[in-house]
């Protein structure tokens, strides 16, 4: 084991940098843009003019594609927009792009989840107080999710890592393409199995986490 | 607490008879209606009411009567299909989406299910109505807090509260902007009998001391009776009558509700 960790220790801990890069971008995103196009999609559900209907058709169309699009597909379907908008199409920066973009739809659907726990009464109170749709929002409705909320994002950093696995296709490194290249590869079965037990710490830890901070933050 | 105004409340139980240019709330034949086609439901028809300043109004009905759409009309969560409702002398039809927030910030509203915040302390949940004002006032949310006996639990999380309490909160909520209209919709509704009793109090403490008009939604021709004036009874979706509110309540003996409210109400 020593040995091991001797010999591929430097490389796991790159791995597990890249990796780590590659979430952070992408589940910033899912943070700035998936809670807001949740937000959007949760408002709009049942409303009545065709704008709102329009809406709501699009952000949903969005979020079940991106959703249903089988990933490593879509990461080569993506690499045109990858390349203009990062300037490669290789790489951890080019392989974060188009895990955002799974991100962002995987927590806006959790989201809007979260936000549905909320009861009907506390939506009537913030109409009756005479809120406006931020102050709704930002006073009710994140609030009394907020623990929800919390464990959408975990459940997404999780799946995330998971995603993260194939970005070697286009040299986006990470844990997962060092398993495959040092691992299954080269047959290093050992390897391999140990990049796997990081990984299931790695998903704990992340799972740990957003449980306590959601369990903390929880006062209902 | 604040000490109960008895004199306050004899002289309030008085009924009073409005004219049109001294209403707080009117109703000119209002008529909602929901869904469309074949799903059509007609709630309210030709509905017409007026209530005085500083009184205390009580909507009785059975389930399906219309009496909870009628006080979302009132604070403009709902708009009439027909007909014109004054706020005020002022109508509310027509507002613009900042005007019907200002509408429904001079009135509050109160619920049988609380619709408190529970991840939000006692303190909060009642500082939030200044809030949306863009207000901060400790000093009022702790004086709210104090009329309606919780000043101590302020710091409290909402799922540690009783019923009653929960109740009480609700109403420091709705009391701490100091509205001229509180709508009740169904306030005792899930409270025991001792709960119930402390709500009555209260809502009578709030129109004795702050002259609140109190529109009292309420299937419990119990809590009808000890707190309103004047009581509207709708059936189906129209007023059946509009009574002065007299004697304590008799027991139930009458099989048609609306029938069996005029006479407990009227008696």
């Amino acid at each position: 084991m020593s040995t091991l960790l001797k010999t591929y220790g430097p490389m796991i801990l790159k791995a597990l940098l890249e990796t780590g890069w590659m979430l952070l971008i992408s589940g910033a995103a899912a943070l700035i843009v998936g809670l807001p196009l949740g937000t959007l999609i949760y408002l709009n559900r049942g409303r009545k003019t065709i704008k709102q209907r329009v809406l709501l058709t699009i952000l949903n169309g969005y979020v079940n594609i991106v959703r249903s699009f089988p990933f490593i597909l879509f990461i080569v379907a993506m690499i045109p927009l990858t390349r203009w908008v990062v300037g490669t199409s290789f790489g951890t920066l080019a392989g974060s792009f188009p895990l955002a973009f799974i991100g962002v739809a995987l927590y806006a659907r959790l989201c809007e989840q979260a936000l549905l726990e909320v009861p009907q009464g506390i939506n009537k109170s913030a109409t009756a107080m005479g809120a406006t749709s931020l102050q709704h929002i930002r006073y009710f409705l994140y609030p009394e999710a907020r623990s929800g909320l919390v464990l959408g994002l975990t459940s997404t950093l999780i799946s995330l890592i998971s995603y993260s696995t194939i970005m070697g296709v286009i040299g986006g490194g990470g844990i997962g393409d060092f398993a495959m290249k040092y691992g299954y590869q080269l047959y290093q079965y050992d390897v391999m199995y140990l990049t796997i037990v990081l990984m299931i710490v790695l998903v704990q830890l992340i799972q740990w986490g957003g449980s306590y901070i959601a369990r903390i933050i929880d006062y209902r | 607490m604040m000490v109960l105004h008895e004199g306050g409340i004899m002289m309030s139980n008085m009924v009073n008879h409005p004219s049109a240019d001294e209403s707080v709330i009117r109703f000119m034949n209002i008529s909602k209606s929901f869904g469309k086609g074949r799903d059509r439901l007609s709630v309210l028809r030709q509905v017409s009411f007026e209530v005085v300043p500083h009184e205390i109004m009580g909507i009785v009905g059975e389930s399906g009567a219309g009496k909870s759409t009628l006080l979302s009309l009132i604070n403009g969560m709902e708009v009439p299909d027909e007909g014109e409702i004054l706020i005020h002398g002022r109508s509310s039809s027509g507002l613009s989406n900042q005007r019907l927030r200002e509408l429904r910030q001079n009135s509050a509203m109160i619920f049988q299910e609380y619709n408190l915040l529970r991840n939000k302390s006692v303190f909060d949940n009642v500082a939030l109505s200044l809030r949306l004002r863009k207000t901060r006032a400790d000093s009022k949310v702790m004086d709210a807090l104090r009329f309606v006996g919780l000043d101590h639990k302020g710091k409290a999380q909402i799922k540690t509260l009783s019923g009653g309490e929960k109740q009480r909160v609700a109403i420091a909520r709705a009391l701490v902007t100091q509205p001229a209209i509180l709508l009740a919709d169904e306030p005792t509704s899930s409270l025991d009998p001792g709960m119930t009793r402390e709500i009555i109090d209260l809502l009578k403490q709030i129109n004795s001391v702050f002259h609140t008009t109190i529109i009292l939604v309420s299937h419990d021709l119990e809590v009808i009776k000890a707190l309103c004036q004047r009581a509207i009874i709708l059936r189906d979706g129209e007023v059946f009558d509009t009574i002065a509110v007299q004697e304590p309540a008799a027991q139930w003996q009458y099989p048609d509700y609306a029938e069996q409210a005029r006479m407990v109400l009227s008696r």
